[in-house]
Formats: structure tokens, sequence, C-alpha cells
């Protein structure tokens, strides 16, 4: 035991789970817990210019790596501000911390309007979080800690809020800081389910592979499984890079839809099923077995029932289930040429998307392959969701079904700070950009040297082509004036630039990875073509 | 009975109710609205912003300002989240602002399918950020539904509210019977009783003191008649700036107000929490402090308030204007012959101001600033030195002008919250003043004033930290400075980046020049301050407790 404030015991906790980064703005609330990081050289902060940056940057951080991004901010307006980010790792799965100020314990609840103070504080976190908890002592302090990592560890991966009033972080007490519990096991999966599943996929004349974001730490798994099925292997946005999409066996979402109809068994790993299900309306066929491998229990059959549903753990499942498709398995010819064939087909349609498709192939032969690649809520992101190629896992960061207008900027700065080795690109519309337009000025402080780049159509483009097409051109609330994005840049300290064709992006870029600032490619852009995205 | 839409019901209902301007951003479960939107667009103006943080700090702009509701609608999931900050700032604020989310096809709901932009529960954190919020079913309940908003917004204590609209309701035809409008509700007068003992109690007062605070706006005649016949100085919050004007003798700023908390003998609270001298602050900071020898009667219109830390000794639940109506004829008949205290308080109003006036830089920025703004502009303040300063030296002269984030005090709202102030007051100067920290908030907003062609003046005191918080580290954790230095764009550079005007200025006299030049453009300004640290204001808002005294009074 040693005394220490609540503080002091929180961060001294999260050390022990070799949190490294923080990402968050001061305030009132947090003073004492400032001071507490003062004296922590081995964890670096990050302080942004609006909680929602330091939301999206621990996202980021953890959206790239699968470690814990944590995330520190005032109670009231500071935790609300940083809500959309915690949606979007809520959507993702993404195991997001996040260390929230309360008002003086005593004051709780009373009403009398302190500063930062809203009514339920925790309450409405319990939309954006799959657990939440106040501390109420110093000494209580490590066990919630070690609780919230335990939430971040196990099931569905999401974020967790644990709130601390500002008194108890300043209050001196007693604490002892536990060692790390060992990590809990993630379960297997039941043994004979696994049995049936190898069998029915192992029998299956053309089976199938559907991974969602549930696969993203298991791609080793998958690439084994579908190589000795010979199975196509079509990934959902969550999914991207689960599989390369320098392997035959990746399939796109306009070819996987043609071997879609002839699957006689799909197995589905990780994930909701809402691409094929909901939105493309993939036709059912009698006789098709399905299997699901889903840690989440309420997701295994939600919108697709699966013949033989295994909640488990995706890579120990798949382990196992390798080692019995061995035994089950129809001797497979190699479907490579096949396959391929289908992908050349298919990039005849991506070349026809102009210029969208050049500017893709650019910005993929620069990223290099273990290049990090954000998209955002624009053109040329949605069209990125079939169309850009993807190499390894997390290093394609989407914000998922929560389609987050914004999330992207700040976003990469956190891929960039999680992976300073690694060349990273974020891509956005001008209406995106904006949301968080503030943090270059972070990037700057904290030499944050990401590249990003604004294809600027000077709208909501994407509301604009539904009001030209469905609503009789009958444009409303769509038109933007938009800065100068170069001298934007330019006025932070950072490097603008002005690309209008591939090649000239192509330049930008390298300049970019060659810069010890971060930099802003401005690309202008006319009204989009049809995405060709099924 | 029309056939129309969910959408159509929705904003005919609105524009019913007076609804003239709308801020939001689109999307895809917003496009029936957006439809219907543009059939009005002639009687309804749409504010687009660059976030919604920024339509949700406009509407509340536009509400403080004017007293009228203001709506905005936002996508839902991360759009609504977006302005819930805003909202908070509302609710601390009693402004009457409407929220209008969006909401997933309705059959869905609740099944974590996870479609484009859903949350769980998402009314769940609506409610949580206003005092009344419903989701609409059916195009056929917009009438009583909006109806039923509209009560919340006009009656008892006035917050946000909301409405939930899921995207296929919106765009759902069904014959639709728009009722009139219910406009004015009788607000809650006094008990008759509780006037008359208040009456005696402040008619027989040796030293009346009257706290007001949010709640006072439109009483502003009942309250100068009341204080001038009791010569009871009236100490305002900053929500209640300007319900009588700061020239007035009896005008007091809170300062002042502590100066003569100590030998009141009967206090009057009407619409205010009276934190400071009831509760204290949350840093320890205790409150004024109260004793046997002071009597305490407090006038609200939310029944929580009255008795939520102390009961005090005459409760009186009603509307202002309606309960210091009473009290002007009711007193009277109590009240002692009492000489002026205009030279009294001339004096001590003197004396504060001169303490006040020693803190330098603040004090010269905001005379220069109060210098130029005409009596009728409107101030927005921000979570900044000046911003904190001019709570307690910035003279306002009329009701509504002086925008504050109350007890939120939200960094960032200021820039925002002024745009929807300007545009509520077209033809009135407003001026926002914000430090580095804050105006990042929103400076994309900067895009929206150029497009909308708001001539707001915004002046940017930039001293590259979250001054404040830097302030108290250095001071209170014995210089430990962290997470407080800023990197900054250059802001004239920033401004014209955008096509707005920047403008630098480094002393009180040139920013004089500045803001007028800035009032006579057609588009937005931006002027950069640069500032260094300075002096810590705040033992003019956190004083020591002066009750109870250690000594009675005979």
């Amino acid at each position: 035991m040693t005394e220490m404030t609540g503080a002091q015991a929180i961060i001294k906790t999260l050390k022990k789970y070799g949190i490294d980064t923080i990402f968050g703005l001061p305030g009132v609330q947090l003073d004492n817990i400032f001071d507490a990081l003062y004296y922590e050289d081995s964890i670096r902060i990050i302080h942004t210019r609006h909680e929602q940056g330091a939301g999206y940057m621990a996202f980021g951080y953890a959206a790239s790596t699968g470690k814990t991004g944590v995330c520190l901010v005032v109670p009231g307006p500071g935790l609300l501000n940083a809500s959309a980010a915690l949606s979007t790792a809520y959507a993702c799965n993404t195991p997001v911390l996040v260390l929230a100020g309360q008002i003086r314990s005593d004051m709780i609840d009373k009403g009398i309007g302190l500063l930062h103070e809203v009514p339920n504080q925790l309450g409405m976190m319990e939309s954006v979080a799959k657990w939440t908890a106040s501390a109420p002592s110093p000494a209580d302090a490590p066990a919630l800690v070690h609780e919230a990592f335990k939430q971040l560890q196990t099931g569905r991966r999401r974020p967790v809020v644990l709130e601390m009033a500002m008194d108890i972080m300043g209050q001196k007490s007693e604490v002892k800081i536990a060692e790390r519990p060992h990590e809990p096991e993630r379960p297997e999966g039941d043994p004979d389910l696994i049995e049936k599943a190898a069998k029915i996929l192992g029998n299956a004349k053309n089976p199938m592979i559907y991974v969602g974001g549930g696969a993203q730490d298991a791609a080793t798994e998958v690439r084994e499984l579908a190589e000795s099925l010979q199975a196509p292997v079509n990934a959902s946005i969550s999914g991207r890079g689960v599989i390369s999409d320098r392997s035959y066996l990746a399939q796109n979402r306009i070819t996987a839809r043609e071997l879609w109809d002839e699957a006689d068994a799909v197995l589905v790993v990780g994930s909701r099923m809402t691409g094929p299900v909901l939105m493309s309306n993939w036709p059912m066929k009698d006789g098709r077995k399905i299997v699901r491998i889903d840690i989440d229990p309420e997701q295994i059959d939600r919108l697709l029932k699966p013949d033989v549903g295994i909640i488990a753990d995706a890579g120990k499942c798949l382990n196992e289930m390798i080692r019995r498709v061995e035994k089950h398995n129809k001797p497979r010819q190699s479907r490579e040429e096949e396959l391929l064939t289908a992908k050349e087909k298919s990039l005849k349609t991506f070349y026809e998307v102009q210029p969208l498709a050049s500017y893709t192939e650019v910005i993929r032969q620069e990223l290099g392959d273990d290049g990090i690649f954000v998209p955002e809520m624009t053109q040329m992101g949605y069209f990125s969701w079939v169309w850009f190629p993807v190499y390894h896992p997390r290093t394609y960061i989407s914000c998922s079904y929560q389609g987050t207008l914004g999330y992207g900027f700040a976003t990469a700065l956190g891929v960039k700070v999680a992976n300073p080795d690694k060349q990273v690109i974020s891509i956005n519309g001008d209406g995106g950009f904006l949301f968080t337009g503030q943090e270059l000025a972070t990037a700057m402080l904290h030499k944050i040297n990401l590249v990003a780049i604004i294809f600027r159509d000077n709208a909501y483009g994407n509301v604009r082509k539904i009001q030209d097409q469905s609503y009789g051109g009958r444009n409303i609330a769509v038109e933007l004036h938009n800065p100068d994005f170069v001298k934007y840049a330019e006025a932070f300290g950072a490097a603008g630039m002005r690309a209008e064709s591939p090649e000239s992006l192509r330049d930008a870029i390298r300049r970019g990875f060659a810069n010890d600032v971060p930099t802003l490619i401005e690309v202008p852009m006319g009204k989009a073509p049809d995405l060709r995205l099924s | 009975m029309d056939q129309m839409t969910g959408g159509q019901a929705l904003v005919r209902t609105l524009k019913q109710y007076g609804i003239d301007m709308i801020f939001g951003l689109p999307g895809v479960q917003l496009d029936h609205l957006f439809s219907a939107l543009y059939d009005e667009r002639e009687s309804i103006r749409f504010i687009h912003t660059r976030h919604e943080q920024a339509s949700a700090y406009m509407a509340f702009g536009f509400a403080q300002s004017t007293g009228r509701v203001s709506p905005f609608a936002v996508v839902p999931g991360p759009g609504f989240l977006n302005t819930t900050a805003a909202l908070s700032t509302a609710y601390a604020c009693n402004a009457p602002v409407l929220c209008i989310s969006g909401e997933i096809h309705a059959s869905y709901i609740g099944k974590g399918i996870g479609f484009l932009h859903e949350i769980p529960d998402q009314l769940a954190v609506i409610r949580g950020l206003t005092k009344w919020a419903e989701r609409i079913n059916h195009p056929t309940e917009v009438p009583g539904v909006v109806g039923e908003a509209f009560k919340h917004l006009s009656t008892g204590r006035i917050r946000p509210v909301g409405l939930e609209v899921p995207m296929n309701i919106l765009g759902m035809k069904a014959p639709v019977e728009l009722a009139d409008p219910v406009k004015d509700y009788e607000p809650p007068g006094p008990d008759p009783d509780l006037i008359d003992q208040a009456a005696q109690l402040l008619g027989r007062a040796k030293n009346p003191l009257i706290m007001v605070g949010g709640g006072i706006v439109g009483a502003e005649a009942e309250l100068l008649e009341l204080a001038e016949m009791l010569q009871a100085p009236v100490v305002m919050s900053t929500q209640a700036f300007g319900c009588i004007s700061s020239r007035h003798y009896l005008a007091l700023n809170m300062p002042a107000g502590y100066r003569l908390w100590g030998d009141a003998d009967v206090v009057l609270g009407v619409g205010t929490r009276m934190r400071s001298q009831l509760a204290g602050d949350q840093t320890r900071v205790p409150p004024w402090g109260v004793d046997e020898f002071l009597k305490i009667i407090r006038m609200d219109i939310d029944p929580e308030e009255i008795n939520r830390v102390m009961r005090p000794d005459v409760g009186i639940l009603s509307d202002a204007r309606m309960g210091l109506g009473a009290l002007v004829e009711r007193v009277p008949t109590h009240n002692t012959r009492r000489a002026s205290r205009e030279e009294e308080l001339k004096t001590l109003k003197a004396t504060v101001d001169a303490e006040i006036g020693k803190l330098e830089p603040q004090m010269s920025y905001v005379r220069a600033i109060r210098e130029v703004l005409p009596e009728d502009g409107f101030f927005v303040e921000e979570i900044t030195q000046i911003g904190h300063v001019a709570r307690f030296a910035f003279p306002i002269y009329k009701p509504r002008t002086y925008i504050t984030s109350g007890y939120q005090g939200t960094l960032g709202f200021g820039f925002p919250t002024a745009l929807g102030v300007k545009l509520a007051n077209p033809d009135k100067p407003v001026l926002a003043v914000c430090g580095d920290g804050g105006f990042m908030y929103n400076v994309q907003e900067l895009a929206t004033a150029v497009l909308h062609r708001i001539p707001l003046v915004t002046v940017v005191f930039n001293d590259n930290a979250f001054g404040n918080v830097k302030r108290t580290q250095i001071n209170v954790y014995e210089g430990k400075v962290m997470a407080s230095d800023l990197h900054n764009p250059d802001f004239v550079r920033l401004a014209e980046s955008f096509g707005a005007a920047g403008t630098l200025a480094k002393t009180p006299a040139e920013l004089k020049t500045a803001i007028l030049k800035g009032f006579e453009e057609k588009g937005p300004t931006l002027i950069e301050v640069p500032v260094g640290e300075m002096p810590n204001p705040w033992h003019f808002a956190m004083a020591p407790p002066v009750r109870p005294k250690r000594t009675s009074q005979s």
C-alpha cells in the first residue's frame, strides 16, 4: 500500500497495461490527473484543440493497432464533445478507454448547476459505450481500471467510460496497485460445432468466406483456411485487409456477388452481414449452408440464421477449424486462374469511374503495401470501400456503419501517432475535413506528419447527388463555401499543395511523405460519377 | 385534410409557430425534411453549417438573444451527438432551443442491427439534455407533438426540448390536420399570502438586497420599480445583465454585491440559483454564507430551484413579471420611508470598479470594446481571460445583449453562438471575444459566415495557450506546465484563406479601429490580438464567506 491521489491510482494502473499515449484536453476537473501525468515520462500526452479530436485520435490509435486507445476529457461538454467519436468506436468494435472528469462528488446529481455539470452523465454514455463506471475513491480506482480493461479485452470490443470526481482525483489515500491480471482467455468455440462446421465446409463444392471487422486479428487463419478450401473471400468494409487483395482468393463486392450465387456453403467470420443481406439483397438459396463465427452471441443469428453458429474468438476458432477441415476436405484444384480472371474482368468497371480510379491507383501505389489508408464520408471514400486494394489487416480504417462525417482527419492523426514509421494517408471531402480542421494545429505542435488529401467539390456532394437524382434537383443546404485549403494549411505552418491531376497528386504525395511538417493536398473535383459499388 | 409527408407536416407546423430560421446539416435520414424545407424556402431561411455543433450553438445564440424558440435539425447518431455540448449549454442557460433529430427507419429502432448513424437508445440521450423529448411515430402525430414541444418551450423553466423523427416517418404521406398553434400560455402567478409575507419582510427591511438571474428577463420594468421603492441594490448574474442598465446606481455586479451581502437583512432572489451565495463552488470556495440575521425570499418559476440548497424564509413559485408586479403593489403598504442610496451606491460602484480597473491588460481591452460597441450591440463572451473579466466589468445597458454559456462554461461556444445572435439581429452590431483555445473549436464556421454573409466581428485574444489551465499549473501546481501550450495558425492569414477580413490589433486603440472597421463589413471579420499571460481575476468572483457574522446586529 502506498499513499497516492485518486489520479495517481488511475495512471499507475494504466501503466500496468503498457499505456504509452493519452489523447486529451486539460481543465479544472482534471488538474490533478494532469499533475500526475507530469511525472510519468513513459506516457506521451497529445493535447488536442477539441475533445472530438482526442476521441477520434484514440479511436485511430486503437483501430490501427488493436491496442487500447485512451482519451481524457473534462465532464459535461468535454465528454459530450467526444461522443460522436465514441459512437464511431462503438460501431467499429474498437477498444477505446475514456477517462472522464466529474464534478465534486458530494454535489453530483443535486442539480445545483456547477461548471460542466450535466444530469446523469454516465447514463448518457451508455448509448456509446459497453461499460461505464464511476470511481468512488482512490482505493477503488485500480480495480475499476482492471475491470475496464477486462471489458475492453473480452467479448465484442467496444468503448468503456470511467469517470472520477475532481475531489477524488485529488484525494490522498492508501492504495494498492495490483498487478495486471492474466488476459482473459477468449473462447475457442464449442468443438462439436466446429466439427459440424468443418464437415459442411470440407464437403462443400463451392465454399465461400465472408469476413468482417471481427476477423481483423485472424488474417493468417482466414488465409490458411481459404487456401485449403480454395474458397474465395469477400470482406465487409470493416473486414478490409483481413485477406490481402494481392491474393487471388480475395474477391471484391462485384465478383463476390457472382460467386455468392454458386456458393453452397458460406462461412461468415465476425460480420453483421448487413451488406449482403440488407443493403445489397444478395439472394438466399435453398440448401446453402451457413456457418457463422462471432464473439457476440446477440449477433450470431440477427440477420442471417446460421446452420452452425459458433460463439468464439475468430482466430482461435479458425485454428481449430483448419485442423478439422483437413479431415473432411475434398480434394480441390486451385481456383487461381478462374478467380484472377474474374477480378481482372471487374477492373474494367473500376477504370470506367474516372477520375476516381486514377486517383485511387496513384494513392495506392504511393502509400506502399503496409501504409495505412483512412477514408472519409466522401465520394473517393465510398469508392474505396470496394475499389481500394488493401494488403494488410488494420491498414484500412473506416468508420463502419456509423458513417461519421468528419471522423477521418483526426482519426488519421491518431493512426500516425500509433504508427510513426508507417506512411499514413487520410482522404477527405471538403465537408468532412473541416469537422476537425482545427487539429492541423495539433499536428503541427506534436509533429504528426500526416499526409491528408482534400477532394473538394464545394458541396455536401452526396446529399447534392441525392437531391439531384431523387428530388428533382431541388438543391438546398448543399452548396459550400470553402477556404483556399493551400492557404489554410500555410496559415498553420503546414505544407499546402494543390494537385489537379493524378500525376500531380503523385508528386504532391511524394513531397508530403518527405516533409517534416504535416501536409494538406487540395484536389478540385467536379460532380462525382456513379461509383459502381455493386 | 391535406395529404402530406411527415416532413411537410413538420415544416408547416413550425411555420405556424412563427419559425422563420432553422439551423442544421442535411443527410440521408433528413432528405424528406429538406425537400419540405425547399418548398418553404421563401418563408423559412435555412442556415447550413460545417459541423452540427455549430447548428446547435447558432440556435442557442438566436434563442438567447431574442427569447424566441430556435430549432436546429440534424441527422441521428454522430450528427445529433455533435450537438450535445451545445444542448448542455442551452440547458444551463434556460434557452428555448428545439432539437430536431433524425432517426433510423422506425421498424429497426432498438434492434441493434447497425444501420447508418444508429446508436442505442438515442432518445434517452436527447432526454438527458432536454426538459422534454418525444419521438414522432406518424405524420398525423406531428401537429400534436410539435404543439406539446412548444408548450414546454413556452412554460415553466425554459430549457431545450427534443423531437426525434425516423426517416420513413418524414417521407410517409398521410392526411394531416394542421391545428391552430397555441402561443399564449398564462404563466403561474404568485400566492398572494406569500407575496404579503414577502412584502412585509422587504418593506420593513433596513438593508434589502435583490439578487437576479436569467429568470428576470421580461420583468425589467417591475424589477426597477420595486428596487427603486425599496432603494434596494440589484445584483445581477451574467444571465441577468442588462435587466437594469449598468448606468443605474442600483445596478450592481457580483463583486459590489458581495460587499453588501454581509449587511443585508432581507434578500430577494428572483430567477436565480444563488449558487455563489448559498452553495459555493466545487473547487471548495465556500458560499458567501447565511445566518439568523438574514431573511431570504426566493421567487422562481422552477419549484425545485426554490428549496434546492436550503429552504428560504419565503419561497414564491411564480413567473417573475407577475410576482414582482404583485410585490410592487403590496410593498408600499409595509414600506419604510427610505432616503435615496444613490450617492452611497455610486461610491461603492466607483470603488469596486477602480479595483477591477487595475486588472491589466484585461481592463483596457474591455473598455476599448465597450466604447465602440453601441448600447444596443450584443457582446458574446467566451471561456477566456477577457471574457472572465467581462463578467464583472463589462457595462450592459439592455436585456439579452450579454450572451454567456452560463454555468456550463463551454469552451468553444462563443463564435458560432455569436453567428446565431447576428443572424437573429441583423440590424445590430454583434461582437464575440474568444481565446485562441476556444475559437478553434468552431473555426470551420468562418466558411458558414462567408457563405451566408454574416457580418460578425470576432476578436481572438491569442496567448498561445489554454491560458486558464496554464495559470493554474503555474500558480497551484508549482509551475508544472503540461498540455496547455498551443501552436496556432496565423489568424489573419487563416481568416483570409476563408475570404473573411483578417486584422491584427496590438493595442486597445488598434482594436477599437479594427472593430469599427469590422462593423462596416458585409461579411465576417476576425481580429487577432496577441497577448501574454494575464493576472488572475478570480478573486473577484471567488471571495471568502462573509456570513455567519461574528457579532449580532442590533
